[in-house]
């Protein structure tokens, strides 16, 4: 009876001391993954075009960060409404300064804004520098559902495209 | 020898534990570093804007009982360098979830006015007149007014040693509650007070500071199926696919934004927007990727100009041609007798593998066409040519009706030209002579960015 017990013991400290060493080898495994996370130089240039404009660019980045799953036009729209900003006097006055605005952009918060953009993301970017705005002036939009800020709601809503709301 | 084994499997234990431990130091020893780092910035950006402002206020009250013309274009231009930099010291705070557009649209005003002021007495080499010292006096109040509250809000953020990093968090992460408000409630008070102030007055002698976005307003005339039927017979002439409503629009433009697509796999939606005031398409979107390039560019540009002839759109001169990635973008004006329309701009983009239109964009020839009154010149082409700088290597002079920087309407001459490798178009006030604009038309240097596949 008493055997038994320290036997049994025995047993669970094993498999704790065997629990342990694996998730510390995942963790290991893990940190150094996600520090080699950047491609190589092999991998960036079997990828798909280029874009040459470096304002494009970034658009088509934020763009790709925050309109996933969008249709075309609702990554048009996001793209717009970062366009009127530049255009609008009480914000920044070039694309970078709009989208590095702290704060105002998920995608650049979270770190989805430094990966490569889609193609479909550079075509809406670039339609949204050259004046197309499906948003009829936005300055904002939203996510209904993941919206955090109320403030974000006393903005005068003037769209709806796919899952965000367009409003001054 | 039992006891020994025994000791085996803790001292694993203990030593996973302590290198856990020494990786989680590590790591949020890292982590507070990147914090730390954010945090100056943040802090910099903020004691820098109580610093700007307070210069602005003193700056304004400096001009209002100066007497000199000297001092007064030096006053006038660092007021408009410090409500710059202002302007920049708000962007660089994570605080993108307050409403702050009275108080950046006190440093817009503020920088607009000074360089209208700045440029006015260069001019005219004049003093500030009764009514222009009475906008300074007006934008004085409400600088004072910002000073009192950031100097107030500063003292607290130090004094409580509050952190900006803490309320970026609280603003990202619903979660997470502040434990002091008083960044937030500060900035906020900031904002009510500048809300209460009214509409600065800036007398007859001045022009209106920059004009509010045009927006159309009207009864809506067109029901959703005239609307889908409008669509369709412009796009498609007569046999259209399914069409589907995806939004109203109700921004500068009341609209029906329509996409039309069949069920067929690999084919691309067309999306349309249409005016529910005349059922005018505003702007048409084909998001298809060009396969190569086997149309030329002036080809391109004649089946643009077409497209646009055949939805009855005339006498348009091209203005800009942009190619990227087989696409070409074509933008034209339309002319009233010589003179080019600019405010009137069409937009259509060219697939340059068959050749095929996939994007028109409307939007400004819809908002402000219309047939103009305009007078003749009363600077001539040649009297304009002799004061041109002999630096400059013109290339065009040509009449164009132009929005100005204040958002009005001018009629001017249009010229290019170029110096060393610099490409230039400016704008001369065709009555008073002055430049009304003068913009850098260089093409930017073009890099290759590398994009995902689809």
């Amino acid at each position: 009876m008493f055997q038994n017990k320290s036997l049994l013991n025995k047993q669970l400290l094993k498999k704790i001391g065997l629990f342990t060493i694996i998730t510390l080898l995942v963790f290991a495994a893990g940190s150094s993954i996600l520090e080699k996370m950047e491609p190589s130089p092999a991998q960036v240039q079997a990828k798909a075009g280029t874009v040459s404009s470096n304002d494009v660019y970034v658009l088509s980045k934020i763009i790709a960060g925050e309109a996933r799953g969008e249709s075309y036009v609702g990554q048009v729209a996001v793209g717009a409404v970062i366009v009127n900003r530049v255009r609008n006097p009480n914000f920044p006055n070039s694309v970078y300064g709009v989208v590095f605005e702290p704060g105002a952009f998920t995608a650049v918060s979270d770190g989805q804004y430094y990966s490569e953009p889609t193609d479909s993301a550079v075509k809406a970017a670039r339609s949204a520098i050259s004046g197309w705005d499906p948003t009829g002036g936005a300055i904002y939009y939203w996510n209904p559902a993941t919206a955090t800020s109320k403030w974000i709601w006393s903005r005068k809503i003037i769209t709806r495209i796919g899952k965000h709301v367009f409003g001054l | 020898m039992r006891n020994k084994r025994n000791w085996i499997i803790p001292g694993i234990l203990i030593l996973a534990l302590l290198a856990t431990g020494v990786w989680g130091l590590q790591e949020s020893q890292a982590r507070q570093g990147l914090q730390n780092r954010a945090e100056s910035q943040y802090q910099k950006n903020f004691y820098e804007l109580v610093w700007h402002i307070d210069i602005i206020t003193g700056q304004l009250a400096q001009l209002i009982v100066s007497s000199s013309a000297e001092q007064g274009v030096i006053g006038l231009a660092s007021l408009w360098r410090q409500a710059f930099a202002a302007q920049s010291n708000i962007g660089g705070l994570p605080l993108a979830f307050v409403s702050l557009s009275n108080t950046e649209k006190f440093l817009s005003d503020t920088g607009e006015i000074t360089h209208a002021l700045l440029s006015r007495v260069t001019k005219e080499a004049g003093a500030l007149s009764e009514g222009e010292i009475n906008i300074l006096k007006q934008l004085y109040e409400r600088a004072n007014n910002l000073d009192g509250e950031l100097v107030k809000l500063a003292a607290g953020v130090l004094d409580k040693q509050l952190s900006w990093t803490e309320v970026e968090l609280a603003a990202i992460n619903s979660n997470t509650k502040l434990a002091d408000n008083t960044i937030l409630d500060g900035f906020e008070i900031m904002e009510q007070k500048m809300e209460e102030y009214p509409e600065l007055e800036l007398g007859e002698d001045f022009q209106t500071v920059r004009a509010d976005e045009k927006k159309m307003t009207g009864e809506k005339k067109i029901s959703l199926e005239e609307a889908k039927k409008l669509a369709g017979q412009w796009w498609f002439g007569g046999s259209a696919p399914e069409v589907r409503l995806i939004y109203e629009g109700a921004g500068n433009i009341p609209t029906y934004g329509l996409e039309f697509s069949t069920q067929k796999k690999g084919e691309i939606p067309v999306y349309m927007d249409v005016s529910k005031l005349d059922g005018t398409i505003v702007w048409a979107l084909k998001p298809k990727a060009a396969a190569g390039a086997q149309v030329t560019l002036d080809e391109a540009g004649r089946r643009a100009r077409e497209f646009l002839q055949n939805h009855g759109y005339f006498n348009l001169v091209q203005i800009d041609t942009d190619m990227e990635d087989n696409n070409g973008i074509f933008t034209f004006v339309p002319r009233q007798g010589d003179i080019l329309i600019y405010p009137d701009q069409l937009s259509v983009q060219v697939a340059l593998d068959e050749g095929d239109i996939i994007g028109f964009e409307g939007t400004p020839y819809y908002m402000n066409h219309q047939t103009r009154n305009l007078p003749p010149p009363v600077i001539s082409e040649e009297r304009l040519r002799a004061t041109l700088s002999p630096n400059l290597q013109v290339d065009l002079i040509r009449l164009a009706l132009i929005d100005n920087y204040w958002g009005q309407e001018v009629l001017t001459w249009e010229v290019r030209g170029s110096f060393a490798k610099e490409d230039f178009v400016i704008y001369y006030n065709t009555h008073t002579g002055i430049e009304e604009e003068f913009t850098r038309i260089t093409p930017p240097q073009k890099h290759n960015f590398n994009v995902a596949g689809a």
